[in-house]
């Protein structure tokens, strides 16, 4: 005993609950299991957060389309300016809409090609018309020469008529077609390609000779072509690949013709053929400069960048002005209203 | 022969060795009990010290294989305790605990003389009771003691001192011969 203490009365000694040390144990036990269900929790969170990472490393080099409500609500609205803007006999005019009157049929083709591809289906007598203007004008259109301006013409109208042959078959102009595509095939020149086969009035050509701007139209046309029987077609396809193929510059671009020395500068709309034909692929460039150049591009890839660029050149009318984009003069209102619609509701080409 | 405290502890921290722990809540349970009530716990006394054993079992990786288990024990107590006083913001009126904290029946019917002694420690202040405590009834010495308080060692001697003197006062004025 400790003298020092030993005035302390005794300590009270309280009996202590049995269930005392259970208590402990079951602590124990819930801390354990709370504890696993972190563990638990932490790794599903890291799986995830390494799976987010993942995929936004992987977005990060995948172009994110601009909404689809986005893009058929600007089509749409471009489409009700089309079928404003078209004539009674079914055309298009183009001399008063900031184009030129030589291209009128070419651009009614584009503007047709549009109506067919709406995001809501037009009026079916809107679109019969455009279709039987484009068929007039293609009746007689075994051209003993193919222009600047009546190649265009009427390469546009052989596409657009080739697609509505496919949605909606008919007699008359599968033979109408069929001889337009033989009478191309004829065109072919030796070394492939095809090119314009008169000198023009224009300046457009100063010989007879292949460049890369008609031959990748034809190769198109003959690459989407509708069921036809046209001996030679895959044949003339082949040589006209080939043709293009080569032309292909080391940087990426394409020369004009076979001369490498003229380069295709001015022709931008054939570069996002590359990635379609499996050529070196080429830096993206600024959209709304040249509306063939963004609806070949959009055709290939639908970058965000691109549509929004389109959408923000939409008039209020539901129109496209640009007397800045390259084909302006020639196309005007209406080719240019065609083709954004078409750049939003891309089609392969 | 019995395994020492130490040696159950390492079971314990060595392999979740669940008898070995029961077999240290057996040997320490009652005097951790009387530890948080000599402390002023008349309700909670049980709550508290199965906090300490929950909190050693928890920091049962921390042990020190070299260190005496009693010595730990109170270190974890006196957390346990820091953070009882925190919760129940009874820092500022623990010295009125008693009367605002009825005792249980267990410590009202003990046969004592004069006033019992739980009674006698509250009248003592906390600094000095916490040493008290500690030194006499959990038996440990002044080191031990002034490393759980975190004081001095000469200040525990002198807390003691003072503080069993005026227990001493208190009992000689209740009981006066």
């Amino acid at each position: 005993m400790n003298p020092d203490t030993d005035f302390l009365p005794p300590a009270s000694d309280p009996e202590i609950s049995p269930a005392f040390q259970d208590e402990v144990i079951n602590r124990i036990h819930h801390f354990h299991r709370r504890r696993q269900r972190m563990v638990n929790l932490v790794v599903f969170c890291l799986v995830l957060s390494v799976s987010f990472y993942i995929r936004r490393t992987k977005n990060a080099y995948r172009e994110i389309p601009v909404k689809q409500d986005t893009r058929v609500a600007s089509a749409a609205k471009g489409v009700d300016w089309l079928v404003e803007a078209q004539n009674d006999d079914g055309t298009w005019n183009t001399g008063n809409l900031g184009g030129h009157a030589a291209f009128a049929d070419g651009v009614s083709a584009l503007a047709t090609l549009a109506l067919l591809n709406a995001p809501d289906p037009v009026n079916r007598d809107v679109l019969e018309k455009a279709v039987n203007a484009l068929e007039q004008s293609m009746g007689d259109a075994h051209r003993k020469t193919l222009q600047g301006p009546e190649f265009y013409n009427w390469v546009l109208s052989l596409h657009t008529l080739a697609e509505v042959e496919k949605q909606m078959p008919d007699p008359e102009r599968k033979a109408l077609l069929t001889r337009s595509y033989n009478d191309l095939l004829k065109r072919q020149l030796a070394d492939g390609g095809w090119g314009y086969l008169d000198e023009q009035p224009m300046g457009y050509i100063q010989n007879a000779s292949s460049n890369s701007a008609v031959t990748w139209w034809v190769c198109n046309l003959l690459k989407n072509r509708p069921a036809l029987k046209v001996p030679g077609a895959e044949n003339a396809l082949a040589r006209g690949n080939q043709w293009l193929n080569a032309r292909q510059l080391s940087d990426g671009k394409i020369a004009y013709q076979s001369n490498e020395a003229i380069v295709a500068d001015k022709e931008d709309a054939l570069f996002w053929m590359n990635a379609l034909q499996g050529m070196k692929p080429l830096a993206l460039e600024v959209a709304g400069q040249d509306a063939y150049r963004d609806y070949f591009r959009t055709a290939v890839v639908q970058a965000d960048a691109d549509l929004k660029t389109i959408q923000k050149q939409q008039t209020e009318n539901g129109s496209w002005t640009n007397p800045q984009d390259r084909w302006w003069r020639a196309g005007g209102q209406v080719y240019l209203t065609a083709l954004s619609v078409l750049s939003q509701v891309p089609k392969g080409v | 022969m019995p395994e020492t405290d130490e040696e159950l502890m390492r079971r314990v921290a060595k392999s979740h060795d669940g008898a070995a722990f029961r077999e240290l809540m057996n040997r320490h349970q009652k005097i951790l009990v009387n530890h948080f009530i000599r402390r002023g716990v008349y309700q909670e006394y049980e709550d508290l010290a199965q906090e300490t054993f929950f909190k050693i079992y928890k920091a049962r990786k921390r042990y020190r294989t070299d260190a005496p288990f009693r010595s730990w024990m109170f270190t974890i107590a006196q957390r346990v305790w820091i953070d009882h006083l925190r919760k129940s913001g009874r820092r500022k009126t623990r010295e009125n605990a008693y009367r605002e904290e009825p005792k249980p029946e267990f410590l009202s019917d003990q046969p004592m003389q004069g006033h019992d002694l739980d009674w006698a420690l509250d009248q003592l202040s906390a600094s000095h009771r916490d040493v008290v405590v500690h030194s006499v009834f959990d038996q440990l010495s002044h080191a031990e003691t002034a490393g759980i308080l975190g004081i001095p060692e000469g200040t525990v001697k002198s807390r003691l001192h003072n503080g069993l003197k005026q227990l001493r006062e208190i009992f000689n004025a209740e009981n006066p011969s």
